[in-house]
């Protein structure tokens, strides 16, 4: 059946990825090297990493082989409960499901302390963020690494127009989100014609691009001081201040934002990013204009980040430009992948998940990011549609489970 | 109806298409039938805007196609049945169909032509709320073609739209193309299967390496020698 040929192949491919998987978290944990209480030192420490992920990835292949057509034990245990999961939010009602989420993120904070009351507020932000790039990677498909930015030009915006000009929160509100969608459509311009890698390697820089001239630009932005002293929102002259309130606003943008990208995700524009991301020849054949469909996606992912970056700014009355590195984007596309590229439970899952999990592994808090890492490469090779999957493939996942033309190695 | 006068495509260096000439008549079903990357698939996409000219014109109804942006072609009245289906596989399969008519407004009348391609193919309609992906071969290639009457086309190009069916299929694929035809819709069809594709055509066309070598009615095609040793298998 197979022909030496192919079977090299088959084998190759694992194999150099382990290689790559192994080398690639050695140059992760070099950072390790310059903790010195850590019970290894040097370059012992990226070394046994590399080693470690390079059996774990061999023994996976192994088991893998094993179990014959690429589906190893763990992997199809995973892929019952992920089905399992799925099938149950599935079945509920979506209307339903919301209405007990909202009422028990109305009150949970109720029991909670200030600090547990704020780790949620967090969750609200990421949330609003993730579901924003949620448009741009989960619907549309562009793989954007640079999304941090836009939440920093809603943070600057307000950040300034607060302090400079005197514009209240509810003013800067619109015009942060609007001019993050500006910001948004003038990094799809260029990229337009782009896709995978080169398209991640450009918005990166995009990225960087923003946060660098925020740190430099010292006579508009105080440069790596910040901006201290922005206003806090006012409701009918009331101050919103303290973490309560803070956690019942963010609530608020959250629910809106999950009503409209809800709505963005069944309408005719939302089909057309998910036709465009399936292929692209046919949906222009089908007569979508992809410059404008791209564009747009650009645009309406980075208006929830510059509204988020506003709440950002107005909650901690101070921003610098420390708080819109890569490393967000990073964590902020790890939550859309983990919850399920696509389905907005599932990406309120994965953020809700990214943010509390640190937080109870504050113990490990030298590992925790390694720990974090490994838990993605995993996650993405057991389960790659993600913690809940997109509602798209329901019916892919349901009982008449056919081999899909996604499966894994 | 349409007509290709000399037209040139490159993939970069690959000069695919090499003056090609070629016309269809208004109720036509012209096949166009060669050799594997002979062009047959560049000539379609070219009409569908999705391989740009380096030189020559298309002309629809008179008008130059040319200067059309890809996406507004098949608001012309010009949809495509593309090689390998390309249909959308997270989409369902009603989602795909709707694509098909994504520029339309007029919803009576999709949802009209909804019903047709449910009439041509019923097992669409069993499986309308399935993702695309779900689909086996064949069901897919009904959606490809379910698809593109969904843009209710004046003009449907069908590349291969037999290609790996079973025989039961390919029938009921070559039947359909009939009923479609019958039904005002004029279609350029590519082929392998030459045979069932000029036993059902008006005109075919023979193209080799990026250029029409022959054209003629598909029945004195059929007779012909050369093309009865390239083509027909004797
Ligand atoms: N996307 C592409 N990139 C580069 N070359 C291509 C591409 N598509 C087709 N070609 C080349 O163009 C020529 C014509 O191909 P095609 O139109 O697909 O032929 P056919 O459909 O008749 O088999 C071939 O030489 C093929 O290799
Ligand atoms: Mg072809």
């Amino acid at each position: 059946m197979t022909t030496p040929a192919r079977s090299v192949a088959l084998i190759r491919r694992p194999l150099s990825r382990i290689v790559l998987a192994s080398l690639w978290f050695g140059l992760l944990s070099l950072p390790l090297m310059m903790e010195s209480q850590a019970p290894f030192f040097g370059l012992r420490r990226p070394l046994l990493v590399s080693a470690g992920v390079a059996v774990i990835g061999v023994l996976r292949l192994a088991v893998s082989r094993r179990a014959g057509s690429g589906a190893g034990g763990v992997q199809r245990a995973l892929g019952a409960t992920g089905r399992a999961v799925h099938h149950l939010v599935g079945q509920i009602d979506r209307r339903l499901l919301y209405a007990v989420g909202l009422a028990a993120a109305a009150l949970i904070p109720l029991g909670l302390n200030r600090y547990h009351i704020d780790i949620l507020t967090q969750v609200g932000i990421y949330v609003t963020l993730a579901l924003g790039l949620n448009i741009v990677v989960g619907l549309a498909g562009l793989l954007d690494l640079g999304y941090v930015a836009f939440y920093a030009v809603g943070a600057y915006a307000y950040g300034l127009l607060s302090t400079r000009v005197g514009l209240s929160f509810w003013e800067v509100l619109p015009l942060g989100a609007l001019l993050a969608a500006l910001f948004g459509v003038l990094l799809g311009i260029p990229v337009l014609r782009l896709r995978g890698d080169y398209l991640a390697i450009v918005t990166l820089g995009f990225g960087e691009m923003i946060r660098i001239t925020l740190n430099n630009w010292d006579s508009v932005t105080r440069g790596p001081n910040g901006i201290l002293g922005i206003a806090r929102p006012k409701i009918l002259g009331f101050t919103i201040s303290t973490p309560i309130q803070y956690y019942y606003l963010i609530l608020a943008l959250v629910l809106l934002t999950v009503f409209v990208v809800e709505r963005l995700n069944r309408s005719r524009i939302g089909r057309a990013w998910t036709a465009m991301r399936d292929d692209d020849v046919a949906a222009e054949a089908m007569g979508i204009n992809l410059v404008k469909t791209k564009l747009l996606a650009f645009g309406l992912g980075a208006t929830w980040a510059g509204s988020a970056g506003v709440f950002f700014a107005s909650k901690m009355t101070f921003i610098s430009p420390e708080s819109f590195t890569f490393f967000e984007s990073v964590i902020i596309l790890c939550m859309v992948v983990l919850g399920g590229m696509g389905s907005v439970p599932g990406v309120i899952l994965g953020a809700a998940t990214l943010v509390i999990l640190p937080e109870i592994m504050r113990q490990f808090a030298l590992y925790r990011m390694l720990i974090f890492g490994g838990a993605m490469v995993v996650m993405m090779v057991m389960r790659p549609q993600g913690l809940v999957g997109s509602p798209r493939r329901k019916v892919a996942l349901g009982p008449k489970d056919r081999p899909r033309p996604t499966a894994v190695s | 109806m349409l007509r290709l006068e000399e037209v040139h495509a490159h993939y970069g260096t690959i000069h695919a298409l090499r003056g090609v000439n070629l016309e269809v008549k208004e109720g036509q079903i012209v096949c166009l039938i060669g050799a594997n990357g002979a062009g047959k698939s560049s000539t379609l996409m070219a009409v569908s805007g999705l391989l740009r000219l380096s030189a020559g014109r298309i002309v629809f109804e008179g008008d130059d196609l040319i200067d059309i942006p890809s996406h507004s072609i098949v608001g012309r009245g010009i949809s495509q049945v593309p090689e390998g289906r390309r249909i959308f596989s997270k989409l369902t399969v009603l989602e795909n169909l709707e694509m098909g008519a994504y520029t339309r407004t007029d919803a009576d009348r999709i949802r009209q032509d909804l019903d047709r391609v449910f009439g041509l193919f019923p097992i669409l309609k069993e499986r309308r709320i399935q993702t695309g992906g779900t689909l086996s071969g064949g069901e897919q290639q009904m959606l490809a073609i379910g698809r593109a009457l969904m843009a209710r086309p004046r003009l449907l190009l069908m590349d291969e739209p037999s290609l790996g069916l079973a025989p039961k299929f390919v029938e009921t694929i070559f039947e359909v193309i009939r009923e479609i035809n019958a039904h005002g819709t004029t279609i350029l069809l590519v082929e392998q299967n030459a045979n069932m594709a000029l036993s059902i055509a008006t005109k075919g066309y023979v193209m080799e390496s990026g250029q029409i070598v022959l054209e003629d009615d598909a029945t004195s095609l059929m007779a012909n020698k050369d093309v009865q040793k390239a083509y027909l298998g004797g």
